[in-house]
């Protein structure tokens, strides 16, 4: 079974992961586009969890799987440069992947540092010749020439012709505003649960 | 004198060091220190994770060669021993002071 789905919060993406788990689906995939791919199965006794790790080289990876592989977590979905990581395993006792609140605080800083970096991308195409001028005068996007000076019936299947491509590309440039708006969001929400975990006493 | 920045060690790493002192691999470490601290602390594996990685960057744990096994073995390291000394020290000074303990009852 296949499903597509976009999360901005990982802890979203968490539960749903286990509800799906408990109906019987385990995912076994994920690509970055936002598509799951899952596997029926008759074990109902499973959780699965998001780690979040930068593992920068194949034998960091390797460790990184082993070591969750003492503790009986399988290492489903996420590979080296993909910081995501997926694990599943029989819950018994532990099904927590941080046991105090120092790790746990140090997972939320290294989402928020990824995802303050990572805004940094879409903030440069913000502000690039093209994109500026369709903030400011979405009837820039239209490139038929003379298209303004039009009349009636000429102007009105010119227009709606085109329509279509200017749509394309004023989204284009306004999602580049919206995906830097949600990694800054994510930078702050991040952040602030890090700060908070850390300063419970 | 100035202390050492890295003290003082957080609970569950002061426990993974007591464990070092002897080579240990992962999942055994968990079990060590959840019997050492009569049950109290039960390491989680991505805790577990974090803790060796940063153990090993500040090189106070060193990895072990250990043949062909995937298990990954660690054990302190020198400066590792000196800063768990440390701690201890620390904390038994804490424990010194607290009135009614009993290191205080002799009058």
């Amino acid at each position: 079974m296949r499903k597509f789905k976009l999360f901005v919060n990982f802890k979203k993406e968490e539960e749903w992961l286990n509800v799906w788990l408990q109906k019987g689906y385990e995912l076994i995939k994920v690509n970055r586009m936002g598509i799951y791919t899952f596997k029926t199965t008759e074990q109902r006794n499973q959780v699965i969890k998001i780690d979040f790790q930068v593992l920068k080289t194949k034998d960091h990876l390797e460790n990184y799987e082993a070591l969750y592989e003492e503790f009986g977590w399988r290492h489903i979905a996420g590979n080296k440069g993909y910081s995501h990581h997926y694990l599943i395993k029989e819950k018994d006792g532990q099904n927590v992947l941080f046991s105090d609140n120092p790790s746990e605080a140090a997972l939320y800083k290294r989402l928020a540092t990824y995802y303050g970096t990572a805004a940094i991308i879409p903030f440069v195409f913000l502000f690039n010749h093209n994109a500026v001028t369709y903030y400011f005068n979405p009837k820039a996007a239209y490139l038929t020439q003379g298209l303004w000076q039009m009349e009636n019936s000429d102007f009105w299947s010119a227009f709606l012709f085109e329509t279509p491509f200017a749509f394309m590309r004023i989204s284009s440039v306004w999602s580049f505003f919206i995906i830097t708006l949600i990694f800054l969001y994510n930078f702050f929400k991040y952040q602030t649960t890090a700060k908070k975990i850390k300063n419970k006493l | 004198m100035n202390r050492n920045s890295l003290l003082p060690l957080t609970e569950t790493t002061y426990y993974i060091m007591l464990v070092l002192q002897e080579p240990a691999h992962g999942y055994l470490i968990m079990q060590k220190v959840e019997e050492m601290s009569l049950g109290d602390v039960r390491i989680a594996a991505g805790t577990l994770y974090g803790a060796i990685e940063n153990l090993l960057k500040l090189q106070l744990i060193e990895r072990m060669e250990d043949g062909d096994n995937r298990r990954k073995v660690y054990v302190l390291t020198e400066k590792g021993r000196e800063i768990l000394g440390q701690d201890a020290k620390r904390m038994n000074h804490m424990t010194s002071l607290l009135k009614g303990s009993d290191d205080n009852e002799e009058i």
